[in-house]
Formats: C-alpha cells, structure tokens, sequence
C-alpha cells in the first residue's frame, strides 16, 4: 500500500514509495522537501502561502545558510523551511493513526540540517529505519541557525528566537497536517541531540506548543544547559552591526538596517573561535535562544509547570564533554601532552565566574580529590572531560528531570545514560561515548550501513530503537512495538534511577545515584556560595578584533557546474560532527 | 500585443521593439517578478556587506546607510552576469577608495541568464525599475537626479540608457562597451544615447563587426563622448592562446569567460582602474585612430583631454552638438594606465643607419626604453615619435639615448643627440635635453637639461 498524493494544507503533495524488500509487501512513503512556512531575514515565521498543483517532494532541500565548517564560506540558502517524512507502510492498507516522532537536529545553534551529514548518499538523520523498525512516522526539518536564527538585541526591535519560532511552525504543521499522512496528531514526539535536545526542551517549556506535544526525548542537551541560553545578546548583536555596517547606538535602526543586509554577510561576521580563546568555548556560543518574554516567557528553571503532562526522557552520553574538552585543553587528546593543575584550575575557574575565586577553589578541590591517590596522565585528563560532561550536560540534565518529575501531573519521566564507547580510532583507549556518538545507532546506521559495524552495534541501535519508539507510542518504553532487553524503570526523586545503554543491556543496567556526589556539590554546595559579580550578564567574552571577517566570496561556484540539487556534496563531513 | 506591470507603463512588441530588420523577433520582456532585480547597496559604512533596497519598500532606503548628502551610482552587469560578480562589487570598493558615495548594484541576472534576445527585452522592464528606483529617492528622499551615475555594461549600458530616458534630469550615464546585437542601428528611444543624461560617455572595447569578428560591441557612436582605446576593436593583450588564457586566471569558468570575451570585457576592466588612476586614461580628441596612430593628435587641446572612465565627466561642460571622439592606448594587463609622451630629436655625430631609443627618468621613475626612429640618421636631421609610458615619470630630469644597427661596423661611428624635446600628452610645456657627446652603439648617452644659453 502506499499513499500517492497527499493533500495538506498548502496543497497536493507527492512523494516516493521505496519497497524495502523483493518478496515482502512493506515499504516507506518517503516525501523530501514539503514547506511548512516561509520567512524574511531575522524576522517570525510566517505559514505558507501554498503552491498549485501537486508539489513533488523527492529531493532534500538545502540546509539553511550557514557557515562552512572551516566558517570562510556559507553554503545552504535562506529559503530553507522545508520538512521530510518518513511513513511505513504495510502490504495491505495504508497506516493509519500511526505515532510521530518530530527529529530536531543540533549543531550549536550554529549549524546542521534536517537531513544531516552525508555519507555514500545515506544520510545521518535519514528516518527510515526508525519508521519501519518502530512502525512510526519520521519527521525532519530545516529551521534556522547562526545569526540568521538567534540574532537578538534584548528588546522588541529584534527579539531573536527565530530558529526556535521556526521549529515550532514545524511541529505545528505535524500537528495540523499529519492525520493525512497516516500519523496520529494527538501523538506528537518531540526528539533531538545536543542543541536540537536544548530545543526540545525549549519547545515542551514554551506556553506556544500548548496541546501540540505530547511525550519529548533530549539526548545530550537540555533548557538548562549553560550553552542553551544567552544571557546577553546585544553585545553579540552589536558584534554583527559593526561588522556589517550597521549603527549600534539605537536598536530600532540596528535592526532595521540588519534585516536589509546580505544574509551572507551576517552569517560570516560571527566566528566560534576554536583556538587560544581566552574562557571556555561554551562562553563564545553567541547566537542562541534568548528569553525574549513571549516565545520563551522567564528563565527555563520558572516553566516546567509547561511541562505537566508531557512524557519525557533525558540522557547523555558518558563522555559529551570530550568535544568542548578538547578545544578547551588541547592536551587531552594528545598522548605525548600533559595537562597541568594549572590548566584544569583555568578551566574551572572560567566555567564557576559568577562565583568568583571561591567557586573556583570549591570545584577544584572536589574534583581533583582522586588526583592524589592517582596522579596518572590518565586519570587528569579523565578529569578534565568528567568536570566538562557534568557542567554541560549532566548537572543541566539531572536537575531538569527532578524539575519534570516534581511538576509532573500525568506525565511519565525516564532518565538514560550512553556508555557504548566511541569508535573513533584516534581517541585514547580510556574513550567513553563523545558528543553526538548516539546519533548514529538511534537512527540506525548499524543497519542502513552494516559495513563497519559489529554485532554489538546492532544489539544497541536495536534497543535505543525500540526504546524509542515504544516511548513515541505509549509513554512506556517498555510498552509497544518492539520487545526490549530489559525493563526501562522510571526516574524517581528518591534514586534517581537510569538506564545505562551500551552493549550488553540486562537488569543491572538500571542504576540509580549518578554522580551523586558532584550532583549534590552543584545543586547545593556550589549554589549557596555568594555570587560575586552580580549576575552572570556581566560576563563578556572579549571582542577578538583580530579577526577580521573576510568579504563575503563571490558565488561564481553557481555559474559553472550546476551545483546539485541536494546537499550531498556541501553537507560532506564526519558523522560525529555536531554540537 | 503588449504587457503592462504596475508602476512601470507597457511594453509592446510593435516596431521599433520588435518586427524590424534589427530586431526581428516578437518578444516581450519578461515581468519584474520574474526578472527579480535586486538592488544591492554598498557605502562607505558597509564595503562588503550589501544592503537590500526593495522598490516596493521605501522604508528599507531609510533603514539603510544610504546618504542623500552623496552621489549615487547604479552599476548594470549584462548579458549572463549577476549582480554579486566581483567586478560589481570591486567598482564599489575602487570608489570607497576615492570618494564617499551610495554604490547600487543592480543585479538582475534571472533576466539576463537567458537567451540573448529574450535578455535583450528584459532590459525594458530592468531599465524602468532603476528609473522607479530613482523616482522613489526623489520623491520621498528629495533627492536630485542630478547626482545619479548609471554605469551598464554590455547590455546593462542599455537598461542605463533606457532608465535615462524615463528619468529627466540624470546626471550621467556610462556605457562600458554597449553590446551591438539588438541595438545597433535603432532609434534613439531602443539603446543608448546623449539624450539619456546631461552626461553620457562610452568606452568601446570590442567594437568588430559581430559577423565575422565577434565583437559584442557596439562601433556606433552612442554618447556624448565616445571612447576608442586601442582603437576600440581589438584589445591588447587578448590574443592570447586559449590554454594560457585559461590557466593564467583563477578558475576554468573565469578563465574561460575571459578568453571568449576579453575584448568586450576589457571596457569594465578600464573603467574599474580609473577610478584609482586619476589621470592614467587620457583620451585624444581625434578623427580615427589611424589618425591617431599617425601621431597627428598630440598634443591635448587647449582645453585639455578628458579621462576615460570615472573622471571623464570632469570635462562634461565640454559636450557639443556633435559627438566626440576620443583615442588613447592602454597595457596589455592589469594596470592598464599610460601616458603618453612625444619626444622630438636631433642627430649629431656621423651619417648611420640604424634604429634610436629613448628612455625618460623622472622624479617618479623611468620609463622602458622606446623605439623613436628607424632608418638612416642623419647629423641635424630631427625626427618625432610618440609612446605610451607605464607611468607618470612626473619631473623630467634625464633622457637617455641608445642606438643601435646590428651591422659590424669597422669605423666604429659615433652618434650623438644635440637634442632632445620631451612633452608629456596633457601639457604644453616642452623640455630640453641636451648633450654635446657622441656614443658608439649600445652605449647610453644621458642627456641633462639644455643650459639657458643653448638654447638662445
């Protein structure tokens, strides 16, 4: 069975039925390019127009305009709010009432595609095996990143936010249009990795998505991460202007002469700098959600009464603090470099600012408490990624499941930690699992690209799937389509019990406690000494004049060869990429 | 037949747009929505980053760094280019260097990426939105067409020519070699000519007979000045073969454009390095470049020589009834600039035959040396020539002078200049050089300035 044309609200729409076997009658409706909204330079997103005829949806469409990883070019367009889905069908009647899972990308709020990076033409976010394997709907999405996206001056003049008002569009369009797809759209999943994970947090907080989400999934990111905020966009506002030429005494025209500047130019006036900064990288992440007072009304910590009723799993992979680590103190990589107390003291001391020179201490001493009994390379280095995994990703990550499990009425609350180690074959041998390593097995690469991988892998993309989508189904992970290795119990106040994926899953893979020492050091100790500078607003990164940004480069790449129509030769790079 | 588009009038396909020998085809230009014009704004304030003017939105005018105390100027690509060529946005940043202005490029490549005589019709709807443009400064920013430069190459001459005409009172329009196909030969109110602005001046760079020569360009005179450097036709240093050409130019697809092109190209080329040669491209009022060539325009007029390209309008009071002609050489490569000396000179020493050069040292430097004559030098005879020096040696303060005949000479003759009258194109000053000694061959006898007495 397949569905053909589909009528949504802005017309017909026609995609590609893809068989998944000679003999077997089950297959995937696959549409690639539908838009969900249009809209102009740094402003809201608006529904879409619609279109005459039947729009034929078979091809990806350009990732939003972004910097190139090297950040001397921008490849993707403006034009770029388009989704993809995934809907797997049976031999003998088209699916009917099936749940949703709506995947938001991450990437720093900097970078990233609906589709992800490619690779031998299968794409990293590609949603078939998640849809057939879970028999349920995959959902994609563009939605805009950089400046383009967050560019805030603090007030109305540029609220900023538009990256997250775009994936709500998104998930607004699943929820009105879905149904006609086959998808059940009181049975919307939000899920996403690092800062997609941040938004989805950001996305259950926000009074906008109101009725329209019902269970969500943050792996490695979360609302209260400290890179998932900025707490002082206009100093990065009047960065751009400066560049750009634009005035930066009044924000009105500020913004008004942004809105009308070549959107190139603003995607390279900003640089992440990823070497000799002076403070963590975390502090360069400029253009980020803000709370604007409407679309993200108060500081997250205030909102999770939003939160209620929807089901919800949080986790992180066990080592995510390895990428920032490794620009942060370059020597943790490197087998013949030492890191020094001197360079974990700079560390801590540029992630505990607002505590001053006492939260500095207090961190140190905690975490260098083994060092004495074991003054290994190893065990420092070992440090340094624990201190950065806790900072970005786990404390944010503990704290907001007790806040969702405290404010919860009906809703469920699970809590995972990624351990399958990194395959990297350049990292050291005591590697865990690094920023974004999960990616691959939730969408099932073991599978779609057996090549490379060993039956291990299989058995955790077969279970994170599993888990996964049972969740999107029912609100139990145990509980669905799929049968799962062991039962998954839910977080409790009490133990704060989670699940630790890796490759062998069995009962002993519930525990409870994580960290529990440095959970308790952060959420109690840490937070009652005085704050010495006020509030963190204060803190500005310096401005690096030294880097000059280059003129935007002539497109004469577009003259001669046709480029191709999808991203697969732009959007070449490791799988592991992203924030 | 005919369209119509909000705010920008009709368009028929009736002579002389169409039906006629030169323009046989019945189209219709396509409409702005299609075309898509953009009208990207660089100043002073933001050299790189352009700024998005919308026709239907005033309001992004004054959100922009544009200024009414300044000029403007629109710069028009052509056939196949778009607006974000680095030739567009580099007579932008030449500018900034020199003056403080508003530099508008238009780019409307969907129109002009299209087959040639579709894109020849598209300048009608492209030209009125650049008039609409205009209209819109002066009516809402009480701005004066007075201080608006259109500057169109190829095709784009002609959406300046016809924006002039739907705007009375345009300041100035130039036409970097006006392309030919379409245009040559029709009224006035289908291509480029005086009547389009109080000012309007033309380089034509590839000026051959399209058929057999390819040339793109336009011979027809369309301004009020109209510039022949090199004569117009073939550019030097464009003959180059195809694999250097091609190599030499990053890029396949540069080097490839350039080397199909070169000739008509070149006009932009000249245009973009006047800007920072202030007084590189003085152009000879003269009646062919034969005549030219012949060294029968030297020296200036009295009222002096303009500049080809941006300084040309330094010399717009000089426009008459009839259309100017102006000739000058150019490099065979970038920094294209030249100055042009004459340098008169008198043999002493023995009867020879052979071959005189001359190199000029000046308080700016010195020039290659010069061929001045051929032939049989005579004692006392004097001799003229004319060349075209690769820079401004400013004061002169020697000659040099060598000769030579490549024969074996057993008497081993001496040859001397008395003298030598140096007189750069733009001034009526001569100097004088002068020397008592005699040389052999290839040895170089420096003549200094002529004591007071020498002279009388």
């Amino acid at each position: 069975a397949k569905l053909g044309a589909v009528y949504t609200e802005g017309g017909f729409v026609e995609g590609v039925n893809k068989k998944l076997s000679l003999l077997g009658g089950d297959s995937v409706d696959i549409f690639k390019g539908i838009p969900f909204a249009t809209a102009k330079t740094l402003e809201n997103p608006q529904r879409h127009p619609g279109w005459q005829g039947t729009l034929k949806a078979t091809n990806f469409k350009k990732r939003c305009l972004q910097a190139t990883i090297t950040q001397d070019n921008t490849y993707g367009q403006e034009d770029c709010l388009y989704l993809n889905i995934w809907v797997p069908q049976g031999r003998k009647q088209v699916s009917h009432n099936l749940p949703v899972m709506v995947w938001i990308y991450g990437g720093a709020f900097l970078m990233g595609s609906g589709q992800g990076a490619n690779f031998l033409k299968n794409y990293l976010y590609d949603g078939e095996e998640i849809a057939t394997r879970g028999n349920v709907i995959v959902v994609t999405f563009n939605y805009r990143v950089g400046p383009l996206g967050f560019l805030s001056t603090g007030d109305a003049n540029l609220p900023g936010n538009f990256g997250l008002r775009d994936q709500h569009m998104a998930i607004a369009w699943v929820k009105r249009n879905i149904a006609a797809f086959g998808g059940d759209p009181d049975n919307i999943t939000i899920f996403g990795e690092s800062a997609g994970a941040a938004s989805v947090s950001l996305q259950t907080l926000s009074p906008y998505n109101k009725g329209l989400i019902r269970r969500a999934i943050s792996q490695s990111g979360m609302a209260l991460s400290p890179w998932a905020i900025q707490k002082n966009p206009l100093f990065w506002a009047k960065t751009i202007a400066k560049k750009v030429g634009c005035p930066t005494e009044d924000t009105g025209k500020m913004a008004a002469c942004l809105k009308i500047t070549d959107p190139r130019a603003l995607t390279l006036a900003y640089k992440l700098p990823v070497k000799k900064q002076e403070y963590p990288v975390v502090h360069y992440l400029a253009f980020i959600p803000v709370i604007d007072g409407d679309f993200i009304p108060d500081d997250p910590i205030n909102l999770y009464n939003n939160t209620a009723d929807i089901d919800y799993i949080a986790g992180i992979n066990n080592m995510d603090g390895h990428l920032f680590a490794t620009i942060d103190v370059p020597a943790v990589d490197k087998t013949k470099q030492t890191v020094t107390e001197e360079d974990f003291y700079r560390l801590v001391s540029g992630h505990t600012v607002a505590k001053g020179l006492k939260g500095a201490q207090a961190t140190f001493d905690i975490y260098t408490e083994s060092w004495a009994q074991d003054p290994s390379q190893e065990n420092m280095k070992k440090t340094v990624v624990a201190f950065e995994t806790d900072v970005l990703f786990l404390i944010p990550t503990e704290i907001a499941l007790a806040q969702h499990k405290a404010h919860a009425k009906s809703a469920k609350t699970y809590s995972y930690l990624f351990s399958h180690p990194s395959r990297m074959p350049i990292y050291p041998k005591w590697m865990g699992a690094d920023h974004a390593d999960d990616l691959q097995y939730v969408f099932g690469k073991p599978f779609a690209t057996p090549l490379g991988y060993r039956p291990q892998d299989r058995a955790v993309s077969k279970a994170m799937i599993a888990y996964w989508t049972n969740f999107a189904r029912s609100g139990d992970p145990n509980m669905g389509n799929s049968p799962v290795p062991t039962h998954w119990y839910p977080y409790t106040l009490e133990n704060g019990n989670y699940l630790d994926i890796t490759k062998t899953i069995t009962s002993a893979s519930m525990k409870e406690h994580l960290r529990e020492k440095f959970l308790k050091f952060w959420a109690v100790t840490f937070e009652v000494l005085p704050t010495v500078t006020g509030d963190q607003d204060t803190l500005t990164p310096p401005e690096d004049d030294s880097e000059v940004a280059p003129d935007p480069p002539s497109d004469d790449s577009q003259v001669v060869p046709v480029p191709p129509t999808d991203d697969s030769v732009e959007a070449q790079m490791p799988a592991t990429i992203g924030f | 037949k005919e369209v119509c588009y909000d705010n920008l009038g009709c368009f028929s396909d009736a002579e002389p747009w169409a039906g006629t020998a030169i323009r046989p085809l019945k189209l219709l230009p396509w409409s702005p929505e299609k075309i898509n014009t953009r009208f990207l704004l660089y100043t002073n304030e933001n050299p790189t980053a352009f700024q998005t003017l919308q026709l239907s939105d005033p309001s992004t005018i004054e959100a922009s760094n544009f200024q009414v105390a300044r000029k403007t100027r629109f710069i028009i690509h052509g056939f196949i280019d778009k607006g974000e060529e680095n030739w567009v946005v580099d007579m932008c940043k030449n500018m900034f260097q020199v003056e403080e202005v508003n530099c508008i490029c238009v780019d409307w490549k969907r129109g002009s990426q299209t087959t040639y005589t579709q894109a020849a019709n598209n300048v009608r709807v492209v030209g009125a939105q650049v008039a609409q443009m205009i209209d819109i400064l002066v009516r809402n920013f009480n701005y004066s067409a007075s201080k608006v430069h259109l500057i169109g190459h190829s095709l784009g001459a002609h959406v300046a020519g016809e924006a002039g005409s739907r705007t009375p009172g345009l300041g100035r329009i130039t036409g970097l070699d006006p392309v030919e196909a379409n245009f040559e030969g029709t009224p006035e109110e289908v291509r480029l000519d005086p009547s389009d602005a109080d000012f309007v001046d033309v380089i034509h760079t590839d000026a051959a007979p399209l058929i057999p020569f390819l040339g793109f360009g336009t011979n027809q005179m369309v301004g009020h000045f109209d510039f022949f450097p090199n004569g117009g036709q073939y550019m030097p240093g464009c003959k180059k073969n195809a694999l250097s050409q091609i190599v030499d130019i990053d890029g396949i697809w540069s080097g490839t454009r350039d080397f199909v092109a070169c000739n008509h190209l070149r006009s932009y080329k000249y245009y973009l390095e006047s800007i920072l040669n202030p007084d590189g491209f003085a152009a000879y009022p003269c009646a062919s470049y034969r005549d030219f060539e012949s060294n029968k325009c030297f020296p200036c007029p009295d009222q002096g020589c303009p500049q080809m390209g941006h300084y040309a309008d330094k010399f717009a009071n000089n426009t008459s009834v009839e259309p100017q002609k102006f000739f000058l050489n150019t490099g065979e490569a970038k920094n294209f600039a030249r100055w042009r000396y004459r340098v008169s000179l008198t043999f002493s020493g023995r009867t020879v035959t052979g071959q005189v050069k001359v190199s000029l040292f000046g308080s700016n430097g010195n020039t290659r040396q010069c061929d001045i004559f051929r032939g049989i030098i005579k004692p006392g005879a004097t001799h003229s020539n004319e060349f075209d020096a690769k820079l401004d040696v400013g004061t002169i303060e020697k000659v040099k002078f060598l000769w030579n005949n490549h024969v074996v000479n057993p008497s081993f003759p001496k040859v001397g200049a008395a003298k030598i009258t140096v007189q750069k194109g733009e001034e009526r000053t001569e100097h004088n050089f002068c020397s008592e000694e005699t040389v052999r061959e290839d040895i170089l006898l420096t003549l200094l300035p002529c004591k007071t007495s020498d002279t009388m």
